[in-house]
């Protein structure tokens, strides 16, 4: 960072360039944050298990995708949690995992409520909706413009296969969610990769 | 009541030097770092850290807490709620000064 004069009081070094300050502020931020924010694990990990889900799609009209998300979901969970949690320790850096869990609660109620709408549209849209948005959260969390592009275009594809009714709502979500996922972490690992 | 004194006026000695800057502004996007983090990070050499550290530690910025890793023990280092006031406020009024110096207010 760049160096100034003393100030009046003779305490302190002031960098008298605010903007090289702010500057110099903003790169150190965004070398901390690509270091601590490994968005990829979990994005490959929900991704993959997002296109699994589809066959249990057919299960008991949307049941048995529920189910399914009743086991992976808090698996998934954990599995993200040690991942980052031995990378903290790994790297010497890491972030509270709190906000994520709460986000992720907030999909499972919101998508759990969806499912269980009258309407059989917003039981087909409705749970993929929450997690779109869901996404769009953790995309604030992470800072992550790629995570939240795409969480807003799923979001759309969400609305517009509920609004149409599709025949086969169910798999085209959960198959178009988890590639779209699974594209963005692998994408977001190549480029951490540098 | 509106603050309308002149940014530099607002900002904070013990915030604003280049090393302390750099420090909490690591510490406002990693929840905790380490020592060896920190170092790597800002470039720094063991003893400078130290004593910026210390300095943001009895302002009440920063929390440190030493474990042991087995053997091997580990300092980390965390921002305090007091600390990401006082970084936000010093990025404020930095960017006020900004704004000023190109408005041509000086």
């Amino acid at each position: 960072m760049t160096r100034g004069g003393t100030s009046p009081t003779g305490r302190a070094p002031v960098d008298d360039d605010p903007a090289a300050t702010l500057r110099q502020l903003e790169e150190v931020r965004k070398r901390t944050r690509a270091g601590v924010h490994p968005a990829w694990f979990p994005l490959v990990l929900f991704g993959v298990l997002g296109m699994a889900s589809a066959p249990f799609c057919a299960i008991g009209h949307g049941l048995g995708v529920g189910l399914f998300w009743l086991v992976a979901g808090p698996a998934g969970g954990i599995a993200t949690s040690v991942y980052h949690h031995r990378r903290s320790v790994t790297l010497g850096a890491g972030v509270s995992g709190r906000p994520y869990w709460m986000v992720a609660a907030g999909i499972f109620v919101a998508a759990w409520l969806a499912g269980a709408a009258e309407s059989e549209r917003v039981q087909t849209a409705g749970p993929m909706l929450a997690v779109a948005l869901g996404y769009l959260a953790f995309a604030y969390l992470e800072r992550s413009r790629p995570v939240a592009a795409v969480a807003d275009i799923l979001a759309l594809v969400a609305v517009a296969v509920g609004a149409t009714g599709v025949a086969n709502g169910c798999v085209i979500l959960s198959l178009s969610f988890g590639a779209a996922f699974t594209g963005t972490g692998v994408m977001l690992r190549r480029r951490d990769r540098g | 009541m509106a603050d309308d004194s002149h940014p530099s006026q607002r900002l904070d000695d013990t915030v604003h030097q280049r090393v302390r800057l750099g420090i909490l502004a690591v510490l406002t996007e990693a929840d905790q770092a380490d020592f060896g983090f920190l170092k790597d990070a800002l470039g720094l050499t063991d003893g400078n850290l130290s004593r910026h550290l210390q300095v943001l530690q009895e302002a009440g910025y920063v929390k440190i807490a030493k474990t042991f890793e087995g053997r091997r023990p580990r300092t980390w280092v965390s921002c305090t709620k007091p600390g990401r006031a006082a970084f936000s406020s010093e990025v404020a009024a930095l960017r006020e000064l900004l704004a000023g110096i190109d408005n041509g207010h000086g």
